[in-house]
């Protein structure tokens, strides 16, 4: 067993999951609810969570696996209509508000905590998801944002705009079109230069070779995906910005 | 409608008692084609004009609700302002300022707008002056 930080819960509020890397079947869940227009993460898995005091962790980068049974509930108020889907909500309560909670590839959502984030933390990074998702999910929350604008008049800019600063994703599972142009494409869409780092998906038999994977990159692109990007997520020497 | 470097028609569009403050009226300009129709507002004593078209969807946003909304606040916390001077596009529910015609998120897009004058009922065009809270029994220009 080991620990890895899964998530913050607040100013200050972390929490440690104990995870099988092999199995990843004990990862905790996590849940997103619309409440009167205000999206909240819940950790739904309480029994694998413990909160750890301020002083043990330097603010670090959080992993996001999905996990890919996850159920998520998203209910818009705001808007009205029916709840999608609902994930039973966890006994201790604990919550942060998030900027936008919306649906990606395989169930799993995107979560940025505004009072954190904005405080010290430089976001979250969401691997093994694959990437391609993400352009029409920041247009499609950027829409939605035109028009819920009331409900969360705390935000200050547009979904996309959060993402780009605060969400990371990682190219394992990396979309393969047939011509690679398009996956360059995408790349732009989404400001991977900002956003995407490599990653390998090691241990597991169908990893990313980083030297087959991706498709021809070049100059800053290639540099900021293949490290600089994760070398200024993870705070490793020498600044990437 | 009024092409660049053409000059503008003075339409009378209302008298005064019909536009109290907090009020609207939807006109249609005449020969304008298709029926431009136009909002006229009444903001807290300002008058202000748009065509009836939401620049989202081409909805008729001159007959949306108008309300205050909710002001840049800490999480959680909800703060009420600007009652009156904000539409709300009855379709998708974008806000408008109704002072300045921006959308209140993305304040690129706007509502297309047109110069108002206010006067007195019985003076003559030439005599069209800015509008006074005094003036009772005057009528309602839209420059188009």
């Amino acid at each position: 067993m080991q620990h890895i930080k899964i998530a913050v819960l607040g100013p200050g509020d972390f929490v440690l999951a104990k995870i099988n890397p092999m199995t990843k079947r004990s990862l905790p869940l996590l849940a997103g609810l619309m409440l009167g227009g205000a999206p909240y993460i819940f950790a739904a898995d309480p029994p694998v969570l413990a909160p750890i005091s301020k002083e043990l962790t330097a603010l670090q980068p959080v992993a996001l696996l999905p996990d890919h049974d996850a159920q998520i509930t998203f209910t818009d108020k705001a808007k009205g209509g029916t709840p999608s889907t609902f994930t039973p909500l966890p006994g201790d309560g604990r919550a942060f508000r998030v900027v936008a909670v919306a649906r990606g590839k395989n169930n799993y959502d995107i979560e940025v905590d505004v009072r954190t984030s904005a405080a010290a933390h430089k976001g979250d990074v969401a691997i093994e998801g694959g990437i391609a998702w993400l352009p029409h999910l920041m247009w499609r929350m950027d829409k939605n944002y035109k028009a819920l604008r009331s409900p969360t008049p705390w935000l200050k800019k547009l979904s996309s705009e959060y993402i780009r600063e605060y969400v990371r994703l990682t190219t394992q599972l990396i979309e393969e079109p047939e011509n690679p142009e398009h996956i360059l494409q995408i790349f732009q869409m989404m400001d991977a230069k900002n956003t995407v780092t490599f990653s390998s998906d090691y241990p597991h038999w169908d990893f990313d070779n980083p030297k087959m994977a991706l498709p021809p990159l070049r100059g800053e692109l290639k540099e900021r995906i293949l490290w600089r990007n994760a070398a200024a997520l993870y705070r490793f020497g020498g600044s990437a910005q | 409608m009024s092409e660049p470097g053409k000059a503008k028609t003075r339409h009378e569009v209302a008298t005064l008692a019909e536009l109290p403050p907090g009020a609207r009226k939807i006109v249609t300009i005449p020969n304008s084609g298709k029926g431009m129709q136009i909002g006229v507002f009444n903001v807290g004593g300002r008058f202000v004009a748009y065509r009836n078209i939401c620049p989202h969807a081409g909805a008729p946003i001159c007959e949306g609700r108008i309300s205050g909304t909710t002001a840049a606040s800490p999480v959680g916390e909800y703060v009420l302002a600007r009652e009156g001077e904000i539409l709300r596009c009855p379709w998708h529910g974008w806000e408008f300022d109704l002072l300045n015609g921006e959308h209140l998120v993305d304040a690129k897009t706007r509502l297309r707008a047109y110069p108002v004058e206010v006067s007195p009922a019985t003076a003559a065009q030439d005599d069209l002056e800015s509008f006074e809270v005094e003036i009772n029994d005057g009528l309602v220009w839209v420059l188009v």
